[in-house]
């Protein structure tokens, strides 16, 4: 019995589904019936799939997950543990662009993540991320204020000075 | 005509981009579109999903690098010909067989019409129901070897449509007290955080600049574009392949490129000793497909509501936000919408091959741009799109939820697109086995449309099963991991 990754996904899966199910049992027949009779048979498939991953050998998930698969396919190149630390940077660069955009509002939060961006990941010059930036910004300006009238949402920190 | 010209030139861009391919572009698009006049939205929308698959030749041709899903096949014979200095011949057989092909859609878009307005008119809430399991049934296609995680993931996307308010009973169902969630779930951020980011994360992880490679794209131009003149009947074969996968639903362009390929390489004389050495067939066969496929696709798409393809699951999201119904509708009231999609298609070919002529050597060099300075402004672009949605701070919350899933569904081989199609048709199945049955009780599954729709289903199912197994055998043409 291995656990890999595959596995643990499909635990979550098993999870998540019966929890829904749990919360789906008080809904009437009309609102109920197909959510119910789909994530039942959901639930039996990932409780399959969960066997199946814990049973197989993590080589011969890998093996016969990919073959045929109609996706965009990943470059396994980079190696798993070098793969998920860069993984790892750059969601934490858009999970920092999340919280700056929640924080300071748009306006603000991308010509700041940008310029920081090209400035401190990509070890750019500060005058060429000072141009990109503007460039975006005047991009931002013109296509989404100007073109489309976007009303942006304003940061929680606005919000609180009013 | 500015706004296709606009979407054709996006999608030339995304296309030479590897990765960022038409459901990223449409993903980003469709936000855009929410203000615009529905004319000009689909002109852009359709010249910039149309033209993805000419450009994407660039970097298959150039690096080996498929600048999207339906380009692998093309890296076969396409890069030995740039290795051996025919690149500019390459890509003027694939610009040539890219418009023929395209147009050959478009005309098969038109003729099919008046074919199905009748056919259409005829479909009530148990036959879109059949065709919205027709959807679902190629599911099996997409998950390849991997069966039960597709259905799984298509399951899921079935599941993910049904929050929000049920229509028949105002029930409020998964939305956990959240009032965003009242509406559904909105397929923009959906599809930004399940397809884009994970996409430009992967990009970051490899973190080279996507190709270094120079090389002169301007030779032999004139003489490939005559091999596609040469080789007519293949253009005309491989268009007719990529018009009939494309308007399967749910089969997408994955796969349409090497149905082509392997139909040249099985039916072209002395294919099996030249091609993967540089045979300019080769390069024609699926260039001619890929680009048909788009009039394919958006045949099911406007006449039955049933997405070809996962970007047509977004141009369908596209028609619901501008207050479109496919089926009947858009071959009535709205035809001239339709037309406008018809002539947006067979313009952004023509327009696509013109520009590409003119910026081949300007646009492969987007290829060399270094990852480090291309991803922050994907990832603002994306950023900015996802809020398009609903204008709240909850669509880029949403985004990032389904961006974190859709990478993990990637990097562990869970299909990615069997959840957007599920999400898409929810709607269409459920709404439609709940007016079938509560008007027709059971009696409906004995209709006569029905049952040819339940044997077409069938039918395509085991075709689509055989063909992938004859690919996995080698029978229908060399796999990806040959090249």
């Amino acid at each position: 019995m291995t656990i890999n990754g595959s596995a643990l996904i499909s635990l979550l899966l098993v999870v998540v589904l019966a929890a829904g199910l749990w919360e789906a049992k008080d809904w009437s027949q009309q609102a109920g019936l197909f959510p119910r009779a789909l994530g039942l048979a959901a639930l039996i498939l990932a409780l399959w799939q969960l066997i199946l991953d814990l049973v197989r050998r993590k080589e011969a998930v890998a093996e016969v997950d990919v073959a045929g698969l109609v996706d965009l396919p990943v470059d396994r190149d980079v190696p798993a543990s070098e793969a998920l630390r860069r993984a790892e940077i750059a969601f934490t660069w858009i999970f920092g662009l999340t919280f700056a955009t929640w924080a300071i509002g748009f306006g603000l939060a991308v010509p700041l993540f940008l310029f920081l961006y090209l400035l401190l990941q990509a070890k750019e010059r500060w005058w060429f991320a000072g141009v990109t930036t503007l460039a975006m910004a005047l991009f931002q300006y013109v296509v989404f204020d100007l073109l489309i009238h976007t009303n942006w949402p304003d940061g929680a920190i606005q919000q609180w000075l009013g | 005509m500015g706004f296709l010209v606009a979407g054709v030139l996006m999608g030339l861009a995304l296309g030479a981009i590897p990765g960022l391919g038409g459901l990223v572009g449409l993903a980003i698009l469709l936000p855009f579109t929410f203000n615009m006049d529905r004319y000009a939205a689909f002109a852009m929308m359709i010249g910039m999903a149309s033209v993805i698959s000419s450009s994407d030749t660039i970097p298959s041709v150039l690096f080996a690098v498929p600048g999207s899903v339906a380009a692998q096949a093309t890296i076969m014979d396409g890069h030995p010909m740039a290795k051996r200095g025919e690149a500019g011949r390459a890509f003027g057989a694939a610009y040539m067989a890219s418009l023929l092909g395209g147009l050959f859609g478009a005309v098969v878009l038109t003729l099919s019409i008046p074919i199905l307005r009748p056919l259409v008119l005829a479909f009530g809430a148990p036959e879109f129901f059949m065709l919205g399991l027709l959807g679902l049934s190629m599911v099996s296609v997409l998950s390849g070897r991997a069966p039960i995680k597709g259905i799984l993931a298509a399951a899921i996307g079935l599941l993910f449509g049904v929050v929000g308010m049920n229509p028949q009973s105002s029930e409020l169902r998964w939305t956990f007290g959240w009032v965003y969630l009242l509406d559904g779930i909105p397929l923009v951020p959906l599809g930004l955080g399940i397809f884009a980011i994970p996409e430009i994360v992967d990009l970051m992880i490899k973190g080279t600049r996507i190709a270094d490679v120079q090389m002169d794209t301007t030779k032999g131009v004139v003489q490939g574009m005559r091999d596609v003149f040469r080789c007519w009947f293949l253009v005309l074969r491989s268009s007719a392949i990529g018009v009939w996968i494309g308007f399967l639903p749910g089969l997408g362009g994955g796969i349409v490129d090497w149905f082509a390929y392997g139909h040249a390489l099985q039916t072209e004389k002395g294919a099996r000793d030249t091609f993967g050495k540089g045979d300019v067939r080769g390069v024609i066969a699926p260039e001619s497909a890929n680009n048909a496929k788009e009039g394919g696709a958006l045949i099911p798409t406007i006449a039955f509501g049933v997405p070809g393809s996962i970007s047509m699951a977004l141009l369908l999201g596209a028609f619901m936000i501008h207050g479109l119904t496919p089926g009947p509708d858009m071959l009535t009231k709205d035809l001239d919408v339709t037309f406008t999609l018809i002539w947006s298609l067979a313009l952004a070919n023509v327009f696509a091959t013109g520009l590409l002529l003119l910026l081949t050597k300007q646009l492969a060099k987007l290829t060399a741009v270094r990852i480090h300075v291309l991803a922050p402004l994907v990832i603002v672009i994306t950023f900015l799109a996802a809020v398009q949605s609903s204008g709240t701070f909850n669509d880029v919350l949403t985004m990032l939820f389904f961006s974190v899933m859709g990478w993990i569904m990637k990097r562990f081989s869970w299909p990615r697109p069997p959840l957007v199609l599920g999400f898409v048709l929810s709607f269409i199945v459920e709404n439609n086995l709940y007016i079938a049955t509560r008007r027709y009780g059971m009696s409906w599954v004995t209709q006569p449309m029905v049952l040819i729709i339940g044997f077409v289903l069938i039918l395509s199912l085991v075709y689509s099963l055989v063909s992938l197994r004859r690919r996995d055998t080698g029978k229908g043409g060399p796999a990806p991991d040959d090249n």
